[in-house]
């Protein structure tokens, strides 16, 4: 008898174990799971953040549960499909589409103007990265713009002119010049997730949308990538790149600001979005370096065409399934709207300039805006190209076909060969896609 | 008369009873297993059939699947380039990792084998790497040791010897990553070391009488005696080798240009990044049916060169 009811009470503690544990809610507290990516420093001031929001807001508690950026998307949409999503959802913004392609996961923020001031925001840059179908997705943590980074206290130690905005064609005779001449230094360093950017942004000159939204088709032609290519081939063999390879092998968690050129001054100029500006500021040796900011190349003749990105440097989101819809708004209005907040949200926690009415002049009247954020979505917006399109962000396209591109070019392969079979591919791909559609 | 049916009465309880102590234990015995039994249920037999079905179906998990035939297995051989080239690098992956494994498994084994002072240590010692050897840390950590201003770099150059592209090179980051398999050992090296244990020794001694070198001794009665456990241990490996994702996602992320775009890192991110999970079950299915194929063939060969000792 006894093992009897010991083999019972062993089966159904196993069964139990399987039943998924529920979070309870403890003494009417209302709890806010919250997510987002950017490291211990990021971690340190949301946390310093929540605990000012409970503190304000009794029976309110937010838990933060910082991930890494890699497989986010992944998690995110395990969390969706378990129902066991985040309240509030930090989203890279470009993913919007594609997340939304496989369902209706977001408040509607348009939904709860009482609870939620989204007029603080630039309208057009609100509506162009978060609404969608018109609904209001999400909102802009802050605003960040793709530029040229330059070591301007190296550049003038190396005859770097830097008197007027670069097209590719000036970088290639300054670095083919200042790598003769030193041949320890490169005017540019690129990983591959920067080669493909350069790529990318280069063959934009040519057109606005890189894929016809409606029609699946190419915009550019494949001579457009050949010459592209060939341009970085002529880049990597005259020394104006430093060898992806050496640059690949030196890059942490997909960053390339831990270079030792970078690092040591002999690297004039990245590629770089915002939120890695202050990273490569303070990763060189010597502090007294001066860091500008500069235009990001454009292919010559193109000028009109615009060469800059511009997009928010991290979204936030509700999930429509969260239990406390209303106060995951009010605490996302307070996060991004309220002077207090921006203690919180200012140096890493940002990533780009502050984006609501409130924010800026707070920040500007105590001078805790990064002069670079500042000066990068400034510039930017004088050379802005138009927001990329959902299928041109796609990521089979992008961050797989386009992407091994610059680097079978790199790795020897011809520039025409590779043109062409990239193209083929990403014709293959966009016919696929359609039919999915 | 009434002895007899007394008789017949006791033999018919004593029979319910036994049925009923029969019954009782059967029901015992399934309570016993019920936790593999609901584990293979639910955990094994219901996602092997429902990948199988999703196989045949446009599904991205937060929609309902779509029939779509063959067609997710038609795209794969014909417009998915990607899908070929992750094929290939896993091929040569595992033709990396499996042979050399199992050689540094067995000599290792035949090391431990040996009655050297301090021996228990040391087969502890080698069976560390397989107790981290998987874990995302050390994934980590190969990446620094292997980087480009990492350890390996540093000692290089300390002894004025030029940087060696360890995990940006197309041709040689594949086998830093094998290494890391490698490192992998004990689990095959224990089962090794078991093997050798149970080799007679007298077969040993014969052989010294008649003189044969040692070399004759490791392939004459060595390798035939252990060889079924190195055909469980080529087996095993090669699936666990088709099957490795984390060092190569972690440590490269399938680069560079793809050439350590091993194929389990292919089906992941058509699954949880491009979120097309029918079309990973598809290709799911075709690693399923390519390293069954496999196995059969090693299963087939084995004939010729695995002995048992009921053999004649």
């Amino acid at each position: 008898m006894k093992r009897k009811v010991l083999c019972l009470l062993l089966a159904v503690a196993m069964l139990i174990g399987l039943i998924p544990i529920a979070a309870v809610a403890e003494g009417g507290t209302i709890t806010l799971r919250m997510s987002w990516w950017g490291g211990e420093t990021v971690n340190q001031r949301y946390y310093a953040a929540f605990e000012a929001y409970e503190a304000s807001h009794p029976g309110i508690v937010i838990e933060g549960e910082p991930q890494d950026m890699d497989g986010y998307l992944e998690r995110m949409m395990s969390g969706f499909v378990s129902g066991t999503a985040w309240d509030i959802i930090t989203v890279d913004a470009p993913t919007y589409p594609q997340i939304l392609a496989q369902g209706d996961f977001f408040v509607d923020l348009n939904d709860y103007p009482e609870l939620f001031d989204s007029t603080t925001f630039n309208q057009d840059f609100l509506k162009n990265f978060c609404e969608y179908d018109g609904k209001l997705q999400g909102f802009p943590i802050s605003a960040g713009a793709c530029m040229l980074v330059v070591n301007a206290t190296a550049a003038g130690k190396y005859g770097v002119d830097l008197s007027e905005e670069f097209t590719w064609d000036m970088i290639y005779d300054a670095g083919v010049k200042l790598n003769a001449e030193y041949p320890e230094a490169y005017i540019m360093t690129l990983n591959a997730d920067e080669l493909n950017m350069m790529v990318r942004q280069s063959l934009k000159c040519y057109v606005d949308q890189l894929f016809d939204q409606e029609t699946y088709e190419i915009n550019f032609t494949v001579e457009q990538l050949t010459t592209t290519l060939e341009f970085v081939k002529k880049c990597y063999d005259d020394g104006v790149f430093e060898p992806l390879d050496e640059a690949a092998s030196q890059t942490m968690d997909g960053n390339i600001i831990n270079t030792k050129l970078w690092m040591e001054s002999r690297d004039i100029m990245q590629l770089c979005w915002s939120g890695g500006m202050e990273y490569l500021r303070y990763f060189i040796e010597d502090d007294d370096v001066n860091v500008q900011i500069m235009q990001f190349p454009i292919v010559a003749g193109y000028e009109e065409n615009g060469s800059c990105e511009i997009r928010p440097d991290k979204c936030m989101s509700i999930n429509k399934n969260s239990e406390h819809i209303e106060e995951a708004i009010e605490f996302c209005n307070w996060f991004i709207n309220s002077t207090e907040a921006v203690d919180y949200l200012q140096g890493d926690s940002l990533g780009g300039a502050f984006v609501t009415t409130a924010t800026i002049e707070y920040a500007a009247e105590n001078g805790i805006s990064s002069d670079l954020w500042s000066q990068a979505y400034e510039e930017a917006l004088g050379r802005q190209l138009p927001r990329t399109n959902d299928i041109s962000n796609n990521t089979e396209l992008i961050d797989v076909i386009l992407r091994s591109a610059g680097e079978r070019v790199f790795y020897g392969q011809q520039p025409a060969d590779v043109a062409a079979a990239v193209y083929q591919e990403l014709l293959n791909k966009l016919a696929e896609l359609k039919m999915d559609r | 008369m009434r002895e007899g049916r007394k008789r017949s009465v006791i033999t018919v309880i004593r029979k319910v009873s036994i049925r009923r102590g029969s019954e009782d234990r059967q029901w015992l015995g399934l309570v016993f297993i019920l936790p593999w039994l609901l584990g293979i249920l639910f955990l094994q037999a219901y996602p092997l059939i429902s990948s199988l079905l999703y196989s045949f179906c446009d599904y991205s998990i937060l929609a309902s699947p779509k029939f779509v035939g063959f067609k997710n297995f038609s795209n794969m051989f014909t417009l998915d380039s990607l899908f070929q080239t992750s094929l290939k690098v896993t091929l040569k992956y595992v033709a990396i990792t499996l042979p050399s494994r199992l050689i540094v498994s067995l000599l290792l084994a035949m090391l431990m084998n040996r009655p050297l002072k301090g021996i228990g240590f040391f087969r502890a010692v080698y069976y560390i790497p397989s107790l981290l050897g998987g874990s995302v840390a050390i994934s980590i950590i190969w990446r620094f040791v292997f980087g480009g201003n990492g350890t390996i770099n540093n000692i290089l150059n300390s002894m004025g010897l030029a940087s060696v592209q360890w995990l940006s090179s197309p041709t040689i980051t594949i086998w830093i990553i094998g290494l890391l398999n490698i490192w992998q050992f004990g689990a095959s090296m224990l089962i090794f070391l078991a093997a050798l244990k149970n080799v007679p020794k007298d077969y040993y001694e014969a052989a010294d009488i008649e003189g044969a070198t040692g070399i004759r001794k490791f392939f004459s009665i060595t390798l035939p005696q252990i060889s079924s456990v190195i055909l469980f241990n080529i087996v095993m490996e090669m699936i666990r080798s088709f099957q490795d994702f984390s060092a190569p996602f972690i440590i490269t992320s399938g680069g560079p240009m793809n050439s350590t775009y091993v194929y389990s890192m292919k089906i992941y991110k058509d699954a949880f990044a491009n979120f097309k999970m029918g079309y990973a079950c598809a290709e799911s299915w075709v690693l399923f049916l390519i390293i069954g194929l496999f196995t059969l063939i090693i299963f087939g060969t084995s004939r010729f060169w695995v002995f048992y000792s009921d053999q004649q």
